[in-house]
């Protein structure tokens, strides 16, 4: 008697987790890999900088696009090097075609050293359809603060003088400029292809 | 009785899986490479260091002609900040291994005296408290979190 209480409950526990986990697995039909904003989406923040050839960047002008984000700054040697590569790899898997309806953004977060010009000069040295992003700090500020972003500098003893600690996070904002899904530093490159095709067969 | 067997058995499992130390008898760096970067700008350098030997050791310094300083550094994530501190040495254990990697420990090479292009290899010497020094070549490639 005992056994068999035992039996039915766990034989009920299991089907109540298999269904749950149906449910879940199969309830959305596109499933993003990344980490995705809820409805209504967010719309994405105007961002207004300046490009190498000192014109201005509105991120409105994308509209029609879709759009990578990304934060970092030019002396980073390690993860942000890493995440251009990953974008690097990812255009090049996406196609010409799509790839060219994807513009990928970097936006600096040491305005102190990034330049326009020498973000673009960096970006250039991943894919020359990057567009490196700088401004002045106040500009800059309400760009961060707009997108959440931590930045931080922090004296050391480097040669390299201070490094900046900061939000490492790639957000994906579609066509219509509304915030989509976003992706952490160990995400998988096919994974950010596998989300930027939902995207834009949206 | 049959609690006893288990917790044997559970002990043995658990021997089993526990990673083998390396007793090659050597201290030996694998795997050297760098991602591809422009000149002036700053590079990091990758490998795995197994020490074999039955002392424990530690990296102490890094030099190469590529950089005008080379440093020990960790990057973290805390969540989604990534922060990144200059290390004075790094322990290796005896009979232990640790790799850097993108988003870990990593070597940062400060000023290129040259660009590092896809292909291209060089040197770097590395500085151990008991190993001495260690001459490595280093292969620059993207190497991509792509599986």
């Amino acid at each position: 008697m005992n056994k068999r209480t035992l039996f039915v409950g766990i034989s009920s526990f299991a089907l109540i987790a298999f269904v749950a986990l149906a449910v879940i697995m199969f309830a959305r039909p596109a499933a993003f890999r990344g980490a995705t904003f809820g409805e209504p989406y967010p719309p994405a923040p105007e961002i207004e900088l300046t490009r190498s050839d000192g014109s201005r960047f509105q991120l409105s002008e994308t509209r029609g696009n879709v759009v990578l984000l990304f934060f970092g700054y030019t002396s980073c040697p390690d993860v942000c090097p890493t995440t251009l590569a990953e974008l690097k790899l990812a255009m090049e898997r996406l196609g010409e075609s799509r790839a060219g309806e994807t513009r990928v953004l970097l936006v600096t977060v040491d305005p102190k050293r990034d330049t326009p010009e020498r973000m673009q000069e960096y970006v250039d040295h991943f894919n020359p359809s990057f567009i490196g992003l700088s401004g002045t700090e106040a500009e800059l500020d309400k760009v961060w603060k707009d997108y959440s972003v931590f930045r931080l500098e922090v004296p050391g003893a480097s040669a390299a003088g201070y490094t900046v600690d900061h939000t490492a996070r790639v957000t994906l904002i579609d066509r219509q400029g509304s915030m989509r899904v976003s992706f952490g530093f160990d995400t998988p490159v096919d994974d950010i292809v596998h989300d930027l095709k939902l995207i834009l067969n949206d | 009785m049959m609690k006893s067997k288990l917790l044997i058995l559970l002990a043995l499992i658990v021997t089993a899986c526990a990673p083998a130390k390396i007793t090659t008898g050597v201290l030996a760096v694998r795997d050297a490479w760098a991602r591809p970067a422009a000149q002036g700008d700053n590079g990091a350098i990758y490998f795995a260091i197994e020490n074999g030997t039955e002392n424990d050791d530690a990296l102490v310094s890094v030099a190469s002609d590529v950089a005008g300083a080379a440093e020990l550094h960790l990057s973290q994530m805390e969540g989604d900040r990534m922060s990144m501190r200059q290390q004075e040495t790094i322990a290796i254990s005896a009979g232990e291994a640790v790799v850097f990697s993108p988003g870990g420990l990593h070597v940062m090479l400060v000023g290129l005296a040259r660009e590092l292009k896809n292909g291209d290899t060089f040197e770097a010497a590395l500085q151990f408290e008991n190993a001495g020094e260690k001459i490595i070549t280093v292969t620059v490639r993207d190497d991509l979190n792509d599986d």
